[in-house]
């Protein structure tokens, strides 16, 4: 009996196509499923986004430098991207730009600033 | 005549009511009247547990090695042995009743009781005593006297492979192509589940094992199991149980393939109807 | 233009004592706007599973909540399992797939009594608690928890349940069906019931994708999204499993796909068991974790995320659990808009019960933790 595991799709995208490429999945007709920050060293985050289209996932994997980098909101895609992209915000302290609805850091009530943040 | 008009209008106060889609539950809520209530008098009628039930750990605390293997496998860390002191501590409020703890248990001293912990206003922390080191060396049976020793292995092993997998703290490493034993004595917690499953009685803690008098005679033939098929009840424990995969049970069909046999004797112990023996190749 | 009135909605609500706080801003009766508000919880579950190894990180993994706890810890589990590249066995996927299911008709019969609550249906909410507490037996006697059954480990199953004890559960759940279905037609027929739920909170097809709402919110939208068919995990494909669709996208449809849910379950339960498989419960597993695994699951409220990165060690780099009802807001916030100010409990149980605990739960954290 045969059985498949999820199928697993990653690309990696940059802050110059990242706007391009989530505008062409959403024309695709993709759902946005999530978006998460993951902490790869002391230097870089990774944040992957993911994406749904009949039960295949598509996952956009996103390089950026802590401290440096500033990521373009998807909001004006998907709408419901600010959830993850206030957290991300308030957890790791990643700056988004023209999001469409940003709470500034007052999403999450934390005790200490982007508590997930490398101590350096 | 009245008494007519009286059902038929009872009965119409009903059924409009219904038809038009009120009183949907009236059915349920009359009948639950007259039911027996659905809840138990508790504490008057206790709470009967099912046998799986997970409620708290006790510890037969006179068989425990003091391992430790329960404290590395608890995710909450409620667990705290003490193997100098004796004593094996568990914060009660602390334990999720995951059962990790008993599952890793080598020595099978833990066990998981049915009943919970009950409510406190401070946070229990239970402790059970367990034996010393040194106490050790009095009720090693199996063990030799120099229980404190590293583990050895005698000659006469088959590296079958089943000390490692019942190893709990995945101290050895066996190899049967290159025929190598090995152990990572930093690793070892001297549980001795390996010298409990070893099918040659090959292993002992701290030097020379008594059966590696026994040695020289060994190699020279092989042996290899053989089935009464009168006793056997093709339960396929011997299959599972065989390091070398030698033994496939499929129906009423029991088969050994003599080549892949090590002789190593482990379908004897598990055989529940004593039907495997061992002879000459 | 009427006067503006800001209403506090949350987290202390009969309804709603979850972490959820909602500005609703009001123009006589009705919202106009709502500003969602998390973050009240900090379990900080997802740092956790950091300094754990994986095999107890799907401990900490089915706590993010109580109700979907097996979904929980079967999602952590694939992740993992994924991961390292390992296959389960046969018959702890047939497992998985029962316990799953029995957890959906757990969740979906608290579901309904508690919308019951919500419109002020006590007995109703009493009745369909009762019939779920049959069902918390079953659970406790199959998998020695009522709540976190801690059955479930990367690789398999941690405990076999026997052929017996599956082929009575089928007994006890084919025996409640009746007693479900009179409790459920009153959901379905009754004139107040109806009154409140019909025609509130539309959420149409169209809104509820570009939202990416998930799991029977957007299955009452006329979307057949089920992750049940990928047949990533479970034995679905071979149970002929077919999503359940309402097309109205109101919360009386909401409520209809839970309900026939229920009964899909059960049927569910009953082919599984038919065709389980005799064999080993579980299986060998490395001893760390390489690689990365994006995976979902079909849980009670949706779609639920999981995506473990290892680090070549016990321990991985990141856990990460995306819950159902962490997508569902904005659907929230959309049906929100434009409804009654007493709709709102209604409209807020109508998305998920299980409100924000899974998703705050699941990512933020508390400083001396």
């Amino acid at each position: 009996m045969e059985r498949h595991t999820a199928q697993q799709n990653f690309e990696a995208v940059n802050l110059s196509n990242l706007i391009s490429r989530v505008g062409d999945l959403k024309a695709d007709g993709y759902r946005l499923v999530q978006i998460c920050g993951v902490v790869l060293d002391d230097e870089t985050y990774e944040i992957v986004y993911s994406f749904d289209k009949d039960h295949i996932l598509q996952n956009l994997r996103l390089d950026i430098a802590i401290d440096k980098d500033e990521v373009e909101s998807i909001t004006g895609i998907y709408w419901p991207a600010f959830i993850y992209e206030n957290e991300i915000h308030d957890l790791f302290g990643v700056k988004f730009n023209h999001s469409a609805l940003d709470y500034n850091g007052t999403f999450f009530k934390v005790t200490e600033e982007t508590p997930w943040k490398p101590k350096k | 005549m009245i008494l007519i008009v009286i059902v038929v209008a009872a009965l119409l106060c009903v059924i409009i009511p219904t038809r038009l889609g009120f009183f949907k539950f009236g059915k349920t809520i009359l009948g639950s009247t007259f039911k027996k209530t659905a809840c138990r008098m508790y504490p008057v009628i206790p709470r009967e547990y099912e046998e799986r039930t997970r409620g708290s750990v006790s510890i037969d605390g006179p068989n425990c090695i003091g391992c430790g293997i329960c404290a590395n496998a608890c995710p909450t860390d409620a667990i705290e042995v003490d193997k100098a002191g004796g004593k094996w501590k568990i914060q009660r409020m602390q334990c999720i009743q995951c059962s990790a703890c008993v599952d890793n248990c080598p020595k099978k001293c833990l066990t998981m009781e049915n009943m919970y912990t009950l409510p406190n206003v401070v946070k229990v922390v239970d402790e059970f005593e367990i034996p010393v080191k040194a106490a050790k060396k009095a009720d090693g049976g199996a063990a030799p006297a120099d229980a404190d020793g590293d583990l050895t292995c005698a000659d006469t092993c088959v590296f079958c492979g089943l000390c490692a997998k019942a190893c709990p703290a995945d101290a050895i490493a066996v190899d049967r192509k290159e025929k190598s034993w090995k152990v990572d004595t930093d690793a070892c917690v001297k549980c001795g589940a390996c010298i409990d499953k070893c099918p040659k009685k090959s292993l002992s803690f701290g030097g020379a094992a008594p059966a590696a008098e026994a040695a020289p005679a060994a190699p020279a033939k092989k042996s290899v199991a053989a089935l009464d098929e009168e006793k056997c009840v093709y339960c396929a424990a011997c299959a599972n149980e065989c390091a070398a995969e030698a033994i496939t049970v499929d129906g009423t069909e029991w088969k050994l393939d003599e080549e892949k046999c090590i002789g190593c004797e482990a379908c004897v112990g598990v055989c529940p109807a004593d039907a495997i023996s061992m002879k000459e190749a | 233009m009427g006067k503006r009135t800001i209403v506090p909605f949350g987290p202390q609500h009969p309804v709603l004592p979850e972490p959820l706080h909602l500005d609703l801003v009001l123009e006589d009766e009705t919202v106009v706007d709502v500003i969602p508000s998390i973050g009240y919880i900090h379990r900080g579950l997802e740092k956790l599973c950091e300094t754990k190894d994986y095999n107890k990180m799907v401990y900490v993994v089915e706590r993010i909540c109580g109700i979907c706890s097996f979904g929980h810890g079967w999602g952590a589990s694939a992740a993992i399992e994924g991961a390292m590249g390992v296959q389960v066995p046969e018959r702890a996927e047939y497992l998985r797939t029962i316990l799953h299911e029995l957890g959906r008709v757990h969740s979906h019969l608290l579901w309904l009594g508690l919308m019951a609550d919500a419109f002020g249906f006590e007995s109703l909410f009493n009745h369909c608690w009762r019939i779920r507490e049959t069902v918390l037996d079953l659970f406790e006697k199959n998998t020695g928890g009522r709540v976190v059954f801690s059955i479930c480990k990367p690789g398999g199953m941690r405990k076999d349940i026997s052929n017996e004890n599956l082929q009575e559960m089928v007994t006890v759940l084919n025996g409640l069906k009746a007693e479900i279905k009179e409790i459920t037609d009153v959901f379905i027929n009754d004139a107040s019931v109806k009154n409140r739920m019909t025609g509130v909170g539309v959420l149409t097809k169209e809104e509820a994708m570009e939202l990416c709402a998930v799991g029977p919110t957007v299955r009452g939208s006329g979307v057949a999204q089920d992750l049940r068919l990928t047949g990533d995990h479970g034995v679905y494909h071979e149970l002929g499993f077919e999503p359940v669709v309402e097309e109205a996208g109101d919360c009386m449809a909401r409520t209809v796909v839970r309900i026939r849910e229920v009964f899909q379950s059960i049927e569910l339960i009953e082919k599984a068991v038919a065709q389980i498989p005799d064999g080993p419960v579980d299986c060998k597993v490395p001893k760390t974790v390489d690689g990365e695994f994006a995976t979902r699951l079909e849980q009670p409220r949706g779609e639920a995320f999981y995506y473990a990165k290892g680090a070549g060690s016990k321990f991985l780099k990141r856990m990460r659990v995306r819950t159902p009802t962490n997508i569902n807001i904005p659907a929230l916030v959309k049906m929100l808009g434009g409804s009654d100010l007493a709709d709102v409990p209604i409209l807020a149980l109508t998305i998920d019960r299980c409100w924000y605990s899974p998703s705050t739960r699941a990512s933020a954290v508390q400083k001396g933790r």
